[in-house]
């Protein structure tokens, strides 16, 4: 009986208190009514193994407690999907981006690994832990608010099936979306060519008007002015284009690929050849930090520039591949759109 | 279909039963391992993991009243319907009557349609 007992007090454990007595004594009831059954067929007191089968076909104390528990969950099978929607956006937008750039950054630039020397190259790793770490806690503990509102609040099952989203044709272009490329990219052509003056260019113009001229900026500007126009009005071509016929086709789906990859190659085609000043734009930050001169910012504004445009280009490659799968899959995905 | 499968369903199709079959037979009062004796010898077998939660639930539902009482020398908690249990008991009754009369209905228009 010494086992029974054992057993009891290791489901006991897990009961709430209230119901603890109660619950015990009724499963003490049936433990020794059914011990007291078996012992009448076998003819037999039930030796020491016999009560541990007994118990083990009961299952484990914390499988028994669990059951006398109330059904409880952070996030409910209602939210759940909606959940996991959410956590692959923020990986999407947030994590995946941050990872291509750093990786991006380790792989092609050794001015970076020389200013992360050895084993510090993974400490931005560590911050990006910290912050999926954070994301993923602020998530799910918004998720398990909306679970607790959501089972209070009966009115939650209001719903409009009007306001369900429209299902898309993967292969139409939006009109409003193309007429918003071509204003930032006519936008971005002008300040290019020198018409629009933006934050950074106060830093180009000197010293006089600012802390100095932001490092690579000018550099930047005169190597590849003409690429730039020609890239961003072919870009801008592509989206008029789209505005009269709003629909992808293969010539259209390769043309922006080979576009998004013209942007990427330009942009590390750049920085690839510039990796000894990158490091001297480390070094200088880390003299200067601490010292609340103006001038202290110049490297910042440089450094900047080399990750937006390290940015670019991942996300160039990205939306590149992205292109060339839809052409791979043109007939699936038109075939779709025409089922609609 | 494997065993896995047909298992699953089959405990799915059991489930939704075993409070019916507790209502039914606590219309005589029983205590936990007795009940549950019983439900086994008529083919509704239920653990006790799943017997005795449910008999709670009942209980704080209305439709279940019990009372502990000495026995052969052991206290025992019997359990039998309520009024209001009753009530339940046979709508329920009816509504699975009239659910395997159309099951059955089904059945049979499936086995002479492949014919």
């Amino acid at each position: 009986m010494d086992l029974i007992d054992r057993y009891l007090n290791a489901v006991r454990f897990w009961l709430p208190k209230a119901q603890r007595r109660d619950i015990i004594a009724e499963l003490a009831a049936d433990i020794r009514s059914q011990v007291e059954d078996r012992e009448s067929a076998l003819g037999r007191p039930l030796a020491s193994a016999d009560v541990e089968a007994l118990l083990k076909e009961r299952g484990s104390p914390y499988s028994v407690a669990g059951r006398y528990l109330p059904q409880r969950q952070l996030v409910g099978p209602a939210l759940f999907p909606l959940y996991v929607f959410v956590l692959k956006i923020a990986a999407a937008v947030y994590l995946v981006p941050w990872l291509l750039v750093w990786g991006a950054l380790v792989a092609f630039f050794p001015a970076y690994r020389a200013a992360h020397s050895g084993l510090a190259v993974f400490d931005s790793l560590g911050s990006l832990w910290a912050s999926a770490v954070s994301a993923f806690a602020l998530i799910t503990a918004g998720f398990a608010v909306a679970e607790w509102s959501k089972r209070r609040s009966a009115a939650r099952r209001e719903w409009d099936p009007r306001r369900l989203p429209a299902v898309r044709d993967a292969l139409k272009i939006s009109r409003p979306g193309s007429a918003a490329e071509i204003v930032v990219d006519l936008l971005f052509l002008a300040w290019w060519a020198g018409g629009l003056s933006f934050p950074v260019s106060v830093f180009m113009k000197g010293a006089s008007s600012g802390p100095g001229p932001v490092p690579f900026w000018a550099d930047f500007r005169a190597q590849f002015f003409v690429p730039v126009i020609l890239l961003i009005a072919a870009s801008a071509a592509l989206s008029a284009a789209a505005l009269v016929r709003p629909y992808w086709t293969r010539a259209r789906l390769a043309i922006r690929a080979a576009l998004d990859l013209g942007f990427a190659v330009l942009a590390l085609s750049f920085l690839g050849p510039r990796t000894s000043e990158v490091t001297r734009l480390w070094a200088s930050i880390r003299a200067a930090s601490g010292s609340g001169s103006p001038g202290k910012w110049v490297p910042w504004l440089g450094l900047n520039l080399v990750f937006v445009l390290v940015l670019v280009a991942v996300i160039c490659l990205a939306s590149a591949v992205y292109n060339l799968i839809r052409l791979v899959r043109y007939d699936v995905l038109r075939e779709r759109g025409a089922s609609l | 279909m494997t065993n896995d499968q047909f298992d699953i369903l089959r405990l799915e199709l059991r489930r939704g039963c075993v409070p019916l079959a507790v209502l039914a037979e606590l219309r005589t009062e029983q205590y936990g391992y007795t009940l549950r004796k019983a439900l086994a010898d008529l083919g509704v077998v239920v653990d006790e993991g799943t017997l005795y939660p449910l008999l709670r639930r009942l209980e704080s539902q209305g439709l279940l009243a019990s009372v502990w009482r000495e026995e052969e020398k052991r206290p025992k908690r019997y359990y039998r319907l309520t009024a209001e249990g009753r009530r339940i008991f046979d709508r329920l009754a009816a509504e699975w009557r009239s659910l395997t009369s159309s099951l059955e209905t089904i059945f049979k228009e499936k086995r002479h349609g492949s014919h």
